[in-house]
């Protein structure tokens, strides 16, 4: 590299990138704090403060969603006043949120209870539970927010002890 | 004496000081405002902390900072489908006060020019020069960012540099003509 590009490259070094703003480096303490005390992020700090017309909206929203998938959890569709189901409000929650995180895992809440079947062959029931955390954002709002949801699943399977 | 939360707390709000006004410059890039840059260096945060669980959630290496903050911003740019407006936002960025280099740091006209030469680059060459000079990587680590090799990394970066000196001299030459003729 000749001089004058190195000259340039120096007199671009002088010029320093803009750091956050007051409310930036605020929203994004907030954020650490939050994320360190192992706290769900929650909402993005700032946020109502910068859109508050969108908060009712996206809350409505998030409301929407999680209520929609309650009512598939507990086998109970959403019905519409007129018997229809809301097949398009079921769908339409989850293509405004990003998925930012996504965690899964399963927990066996009691030992298996052992069991033998009329046949004579031994069988073992247990309960499990799977949990999903997910960091979703709401696209238009910016609204971040951690969702938990346990899934208890009744086992029953041959067993393997003896 | 200090619970490991706080000293977590701490060394992470420490690696920000540090490491936003790069992060943020990079970020610009592909936002239409300071505050778009700054939410996507909130929701960076949020990814980061979880990518560093098997760190112990110490603050990340730079390289992975930027590599989360180019994968949320194409995501970004992608949901907004700015890319075939980006020219004109530039434009926009400088018609306004919204700088991603500190306009305050700046005290001669040079500097100012060279500020907004930078901001009209290309995105291919502005993003490596970004990266080179504010970012503090090495070619080889923005090859790995950009998946492009190392050797196009410091190609875009020369190729940058030499457009932006042509830009400055005939900037200067326009400048130093009208000066000649109004005296």
């Amino acid at each position: 590299m000749n001089q004058s590009l190195k000259d340039l490259e120096s007199r671009l070094e002088q010029l320093s990138p803009r750091g956050l703003s007051d409310e930036g480096r605020e929203d994004c303490h907030a954020v650490i704090e939050s994320l360190v005390a192992d706290e769900a992020p929650g909402q993005r700090f700032d946020w109502s403060k910068r859109h508050p017309r969108l908060v009712t909206a996206a809350a409505a929203m998030l409301a929407l969603g999680l209520g929609s998938g309650a009512g598939w959890y507990l086998g109970v569709k959403p019905v519409a006043a007129d018997g229809g189901e809301l097949v398009a409000e079921v769908a339409g929650p989850e293509a405004d949120f990003d998925q930012l995180d996504r965690k899964a895992w399963l927990i066996t809440e009691d030992g298996p209870d052992l069991y033998v079947t009329e046949s004579g062959e031994v069988r073992e029931i247990f309960r499990e539970v799977e949990v999903t955390k997910e960091v979703v954002k709401h696209l238009e709002s910016g609204i971040v927010v951690v969702v938990e949801t346990k899934e208890h699943h009744l086992v029953n399977s041959e067993s393997s002890e003896f | 004496m200090k619970s490991r939360k706080e000293s977590l707390g701490e060394a992470w709000k420490d690696w920000l000081d540090e490491s936003a006004p790069r992060l943020l410059a990079y970020a610009r890039g592909r936002c239409q405002s300071a505050h778009e840059a700054e939410d996507l260096l909130q929701d960076a945060l949020i990814k980061l902390w979880g990518y560093q669980e098997e760190r112990e959630h110490r603050p990340p290496d730079l390289p992975l900072a930027f590599s989360v903050m180019r994968y949320l911003g194409l995501d970004h740019g992608r949901r907004k489908g700015r890319r075939d407006k980006r020219d004109q936002k530039i434009i926009q960025f400088q018609a306004g006060n919204d700088h991603w280099l500190d306009p305050t740091l700046e005290d001669t006209e040079e500097a100012s020019m060279l500020r907004a030469e930078v901001e009209a680059l290309p995105e291919k060459l502005r993003e490596v020069l970004s990266l080179k000079i504010w970012g503090g990587l090495t070619f080889a680590e923005i090859g790995g960012l950009l998946e492009i090799s190392h050797n196009t990394a410091a190609s875009r970066y020369r190729y940058a540099l030499e457009q932006l000196q042509k830009k400055l001299k005939h900037l200067k030459e326009n400048e130093h003509e009208s000066v000649t003729k109004r005296s």
